[in-house]
């Protein structure tokens, strides 16, 4: 009984410090949140803590499935737990985590991209998706979309071993996911280095170019706006020039028509201890207002904690 | 029960510390921020100070081109050279926005300069700074505004009272750049 009750005033403790300590952290990255303005993507500076609000780009990542829920998204996570039991109480623990992708493609409207490299990430979803629960024993009996989703990314799969335990020994086993749909907005602070440049402006093709020229030389009206100098004649010196500039309007046009260009990446984000990498898909304002309560409930709860800890040591040894 | 109650004190201290030290160090990095937002503007007025020269140049080689123009913005750029402090630059960064607007409305009424491969590179190049720049003010003047709330806001006011913080003039449009651009164009009736 001894025993059993100085473990438990020690992870109340230890866990009331944490909390503790947790909450200012909470704190910390809510103000930093609430103090950074939102960059452009294709305009902003890079470097630590640059906020982007943006969806994820659907035009160059193909759907997938996801695996437990069977949403078609363009990028999901697997996470892994096990359950932890004691005496009285028990808890899930983080094994491992898989992604369906390295990153995703965030695009805010301004004409280029951001490409968001996820491990290491802070993702803060409202609720996971989806769950499957079996036990340690049974893995042997899991879906057969989440067998092919592991079976995919088993090389980043390190704590979590992929074989039945003996019917003892068996644990509770917990596999959670969350997905990104095409076109869910979400926002993200972090790090970021340069993108690739953007694209260059094209040259005139000379289709474009000898149809302008025919055109100029038909079209009366045409030929007296080209005509620089004004003295009735079009030079031929002034049809060159004229069929450039009525060519290139007319390659941009039928070009913007049949091809939407596609942006190029100009910001990428990557996790950089110890400067904070959060990925949500919840408002700016929502996000705040989560952390502002899970701050106070930590900065609250865990001297209460931690206090509960030290009066039990106290009462039973002093 | 003693020590639980010196535990309470000590954890009401630790949070009162902890909180100061927050408020503190996020009012410290506001003040940053707005320095980090300045210098990423910067970057961008040197960058456009370094082409104004190659675009005057492809202009005044096309003997026709009205040279008021090109002398309003040399002596813009001249002015910019000179500014030391973030006003001084930020009036003469108007006056080069201005006279670029000007100079790439009256190029409307050159054909022999508009399709000039420097010239269209140039005025490409410089749009793109333009539209960095304007995005990158918006940016600081968001930063500025950030600031100046919290230094007033309860209880972060307490802290920038102690720390002497006082609130930050915004980037704002020159009278320069605000007025429209008078140009003369005689273009053929169609």
């Amino acid at each position: 009984m001894t025993i059993d009750l100085v473990v438990h005033s020690a992870v109340g403790i230890g866990g009331g410090l944490y909390l503790f300590y947790s909450g200012f952290r909470e704190l910390r990255i809510k103000r930093t949140i609430e103090n950074i303005p939102t960059s452009k993507i294709n305009t902003g500076a890079v470097g630590s803590n640059v906020e982007i609000k943006g969806q994820i780009d659907s035009e160059v990542q193909t759907a997938i499935q996801a695996p437990l829920s069977g949403k078609g998204c363009l990028f999901f996570s697997i996470e892994i737990q096990q359950e932890v039991r004691s005496k009285d109480n028990s808890y899930w623990k983080t094994l491992d985590q898989c992604y369906s992708h390295d990153g995703f493609y965030l695009n805010d409207g301004s004409g280029a991209r951001a490409l968001v490299y996820v491990r290491g990430a802070e993702i803060k979803r409202e609720k996971s998706d989806k769950e499957f629960l079996t036990r340690s024993n049974r893995l042997d009996e899991l879906p057969p979309s989440l067998i092919q989703a592991l079976t995919e990314h088993r090389d980043k799969l390190k704590r979590f071993k992929w074989e039945n335990s003996s019917w003892l020994f068996s644990n509770r086993i917990r596999f959670l996911e969350w997905c990104f749909v095409s076109g869910e907005p979400l926002y993200v602070l972090g790090s970021v280095r340069s993108g690739f440049k953007a694209e260059k402006r094209k040259k005139l093709k000379f289709k474009y170019f000898l149809s302008a020229k025919n055109k100029i030389e038909q079209d009366e009206s045409l030929k007296d706006r080209y005509d620089e100098n004004r003295d009735g004649n079009l030079d031929p010196e002034e049809l060159e020039r004229g069929a450039k500039i009525l060519g290139y309007h007319h390659q941009t046009s039928q070009e913007k028509e049949e091809e939407k260009p596609k942006p190029a990446v100009k910001m990428i984000f990557h996790h950089t201890p110890p400067h904070p990498f959060i990925i949500s898909n919840m408002k700016e304002g929502t996000l705040v207002k989560k952390m502002n309560w899970v701050s106070a409930l930590k900065l609250f709860g865990g001297p209460v904690l931690a206090l509960a800890g030290i009066y039990y040591l106290t009462l039973n040894f002093l | 029960m003693d020590m639980v109650f010196l535990g309470g004190i000590l954890f009401v201290l630790a949070a009162l510390v902890g909180y100061f030290f927050t408020l503190y160090n996020g009012l410290v990095a506001l003040k940053e921020n707005i320095k980090k937002a300045w210098a990423n503007i910067d970057v961008i007025l040197k960058q456009r100070y370094e082409e104004l020269p190659k675009l005057i140049s492809v202009c005044e080689s096309f003997a026709k081109f009205e040279k008021g123009i090109l002398d309003r913005l040399m002596s813009a750029r001249e002015n910019y050279q000179r500014a030391q402090s973030m006003g001084e630059k930020a009036v003469a960064s108007g006056q080069i926005s201005s006279g670029l607007q000007g100079l790439f409305a009256l190029a409307e009424n050159y054909p022999e300069l508009k399709t000039n491969q420097n010239f269209m590179q140039l005025q490409e190049r410089i749009s793109q700074l333009e539209e960095t720049l304007a995005d990158r003010r918006e940016f600081y003047n968001d930063s500025v505004n950030n600031h100046n709330i919290r230094i007033q806001q309860i209880p972060d006011v307490f802290i920038a009272n102690f720390m002497r913080l006082q609130e930050v003039e915004m980037f704002q449009v020159s009278e320069a750049e605000r007025q429209d651009v008078e140009i003369k164009i005689d273009l053929p009736e169609f």
